[in-house]
């Protein structure tokens, strides 16, 4: 009986990570068919390319959870039933994922090779034809650069917004979230351990079985028109036969699969390597000019669009601004001082999840035995979802270690410990990058100058691993906010609520008793801290990093 | 010929249709070339291959314009002229699986392929070892005009003087801002050219002068 029962659990486990499985496999492929279109208009028209930036540069950086409840109300109260909630989720996620892939997508359009570009066109290949030829494949290196951060990036948000509460009223789409959550809250620990053993089990599966295979094959994609007979063995024509070519073909297919240099080869370095390099190193072609009508279209738009913000202001003032004004008025003082304070806790994961990340890969870099063992588990890491599983791991902070240490104290550890663990992968693997990366020749260099581990470190691990990490920060600290805002406010055991001082608890807390006006308040505020972070730290930090990066010429893999 | 910068290149675009002239027009057989024509092909520097297609793929590439081919046909054709460039047996073969020489060879293919009246080359030589290059310029003459080929003629962008000489009828040097025809030179000596030759080392000289004007202007 028990053992039907446990069977019957994987079984719902199983079909639940499918189904959450297949919204983000929805959402990512959407994500890049419509980045297709967009980057592509984006890298052709002097108007939409500039609307196209600075929307996706300021969103890349925003930590989207934390609009989430706004998102969530518009959904679940105007379309409402399962489908406003399925549709809340989607676009959660979608908002999500899309900049990063956008953005190298649009790139990727932009620099094409003019050659290549030229070539098209005396092809005439037409519109269709260039695409598919020429767009879709160039954006593919990016695309797949891209794709396990996407991946991990929407599991997290995902199970965290398969169970919704408003109010009152919960409301949830069939999930493995939404079912760990509903299982732990019972307290049904057998069944939520399954759940979760299942969800990393289908993890690694789609890791190993599509999304490796899908970046190796992408990194054929990548244009280096110079670049000499490489990697390649010399191979002998065949005479053409087709039983032979297609034999060859085989072969090489097999050849390939076997290899076990590539079992172990990070495919996902390689293919984020090239779209680190590709972000750093291309020279971007400028922006393309403004034609006289495209410019007084713009103005026209922007002060269309301006008109119709200033009336709405003025018309909802009354109902909607004036309750915010006031709101903001009364407890303004507070809302920064809680922005504050999660902006602290953020620095602090940040510097902590890089002083881990140095040892860890200087390790990995100097010692392949350690590099083989230890990259395929972090890239499987980074991929669970650290929303799935904390609900188990919360469990000691809120009875053991509450008592021991204060559930203050305990709670603010369980924080830090749940946004490092949702920051942490993604600095190690940013930083990786950059250090492997680093040419051969130095570290030759370096041996031959018999410098010390200490020196090598100082001189040319970390100054060559930065720009890379650097350029990472700003969605890595994303991901931070993403996990600042699941474990400050959790409702778990016994349905009790366990919440700290910071800004997203308090929005989570607000949500909860459906205090609306608050909600937007803190919306407004965030919105404003979000785009003046992106104006003056994100851009800077990105065009200083690129700089330099230039300035320290060839880094190849 | 000309000095880097003088805008041969954007000449050569210009002739090809993919760039609109401020001033002027491009006459070919006496129409006016309006945009890209399948009559003019051009050969890039960088060969300019589509890395995500093989050599034959990149060739059939220059017919999927013609729809009343079928798909075998096409693929035919190409292979056909693979083989003319001496590239039989490497069909299947992806850009970075190829050389420098190979890659500008599938490169003149699918040039040849697309039937063009005039072959535009922009400094085809510039990106091969000198080995290479020099195999590719004896064999190049052979390969774009025999009896089965459609090409009348070849416009070739260069600075390298030995293989001006080698190759042109005639030659024409730019220089200045705003370009200007410096000089026409033709040049009559007899094929197959050979570098050692008095004469051949008279033009060389010729050319290099005139070429230091150029640069003067």
């Amino acid at each position: 009986m028990v053992a039907v029962d446990i069977w019957s659990i994987a079984l719902t486990a199983f079909l639940a990570t499918l189904a959450t499985f297949g919204r983000v496999a929805l959402t990512i492929v959407l994500g890049i068919v419509l980045g297709w279109f967009l980057g592509y208009a984006a890298a052709k028209s002097g108007l939409f390319e500039r609307v196209f930036l600075s929307i996706t540069q300021t969103l890349e950086a925003v930590p989207v959870i934390t609009f989430f409840p706004i998102v969530l109300i518009f959904f679940v109260k105007s379309i409402g039933g399962y489908i406003g909630t399925e549709l809340a989720v989607d676009f959660l996620v979608f908002t999500a994922v899309v900049w990063n892939i956008w953005v190298g997508e649009y790139e990727a359009i932009k620099t094409a090779p003019q050659s290549l570009e030229d070539a098209a066109e005396m092809l005439n290949l037409g519109f269709w034809g260039r695409f598919r030829y020429l767009y879709i494949p160039v954006t593919m290196p990016r695309v797949a650069g891209n794709v396990l951060v996407s991946f991990a990036d929407a599991l997290f948000y995902i199970v965290v917004s398969e169970v919704i509460t408003l109010g009152t009223t919960q409301y949830s789409v069939f999930g493995i979230g939404a079912l760990i959550a509903a299982w732990t809250s019972r307290g049904d620990w057998t069944a939520a351990f399954i759940g979760l053993s299942t969800l990393v089990v289908m993890v690694t599966a789609i890791l190993f079985g599509v999304l490796r295979p899908f970046v190796n094959w992408a990194v054929k994609y990548s244009y280096d028109p110079l670049m000499e007979v490489a990697r390649t063995r010399v191979r002998r024509p065949i005479i053409t036969s087709r039983v032979r070519t297609l034999a060859a073909r085989n072969m090489r297919y097999l050849r390939r699969v076997i290899a076990i240099e590539d079992a172990i080869m990070p495919v996902f370095v390689r293919a984020s390597s090239y779209a680190v390099r590709h972000r750093l190193l291309v020279r971007p072609r400028p922006r393309n000019i403004l034609t006289k009508t495209e410019r007084y279209m713009g103005m026209g738009i922007l002060i269309l669009i301006l008109v119709l913000i200033a009336y709405s202001i003025y018309n909802s003032w009354q109902t909607t601004w004036d309750p915010i004004m006031i709101d903001l008025y009364k407890h303004g003082l507070l809302y920064l001082y809680y922005l504050g304070l999660d902006w602290l806790r953020v620095a602090l994961v940040t510097i902590t999840s890089i002083l881990t990340a140095i040892p860890i890969n200087y390790l990995m870099v100097t010692h392949r035995r350690v590099e083989a063992i230890l990259l395929p588990i972090l890239e499987d890491l980074a991929s669970i979802p650290v929303s799935a599983y904390l609900p188990l791991i919360a469990i000691p902070f809120t009875t053991y270690l509450a008592i021991i240490l204060g559930i203050h104290a305990s709670l603010e550890l369980l924080v830090f410990l749940v946004a490092y663990l949702s920051t942490a992968w993604y600095v190690i693997y940013n930083m990786y990058v950059g250090m492997k990366t680093i040419p051969r020749s130095l570290w030759d260099v370096a041996e031959n100058l018999k410098l010390g581990t200490w020196q090598k470190l100082r001189r040319l691990a970390i100054p060559g691993a930065m720009p890379a990490t650097i350029t990472g920060l700003a969605s890595t600290v994303g991901s931070t906010w993403g996990g600042l805002e699941v474990a400050e406010y959790i409702q778990g055991l016994n349905g009790q609520v366990y919440m700290v001082h910071g800004f997203t608890a308090l929005m989570d807390y607000y949500t909860a008793i459906g205090n609306m006006v608050g909600l937007e308040a803190m919306s407004l505020i965030l919105g404003i801290n979000v785009i003046l972070l992106s104006i003056f730290l994100w851009r800077r930090l990105f065009r200083l990093a690129r700089e330099r990066y230039r300035l320290e010429g060839a880094i190849t893999l | 010929m000309a000095p880097t910068g003088t805008g041969k290149t954007t000449l050569l675009r210009i002739i090809a249709g993919l760039r609109k002239p401020d001033t002027g027009k491009v006459l070919l057989m006496g129409e006016e070339v309006r945009g890209p024509t399948p009559k003019l092909a051009m050969i890039f520097q960088d060969f300019a291959l589509f890395p995500w297609l093989t050599a034959l793929e990149n060739v059939e590439l220059a017919l999927m314009h013609r729809k009343d081919l079928s798909k075998e046909v096409r693929r035919e054709i190409a292979r056909k002229y693979l083989e003319l460039v001496g590239l039989g047996g490497f069909e299947d073969y992806y850009p970075r699986e190829l050389s420098g020489g190979m890659k500008q060879r599938v490169a003149i293919a699918r040039a040849l392929a697309a039937q063009p009246v005039v072959l535009l080359m922009d400094e085809p030589f510039a990106n091969l070892d000198a080995i290479t290059a020099e195999g590719l310029r004896a064999e190049i003459y052979n390969m774009v005009f025999n009896e089965e080929s459609t090409v009348k003629a070849i416009i070739m962008v260069s600075h390298n003087l030995e293989e001006v000489v080698e190759l042109s009828d005639k030659v024409i040097i730019l220089g200045g801002r705003p370009a200007n025809i410096i000089a026409e030179v033709e040049i009559k000596l007899p094929r197959p050219r050979n570098t050692r030759d008095i004469e051949f080392q008279d033009y060389l000289d010729r050319l290099y002068s005139l070429l230091s004007i150029s640069l003067k202007t």
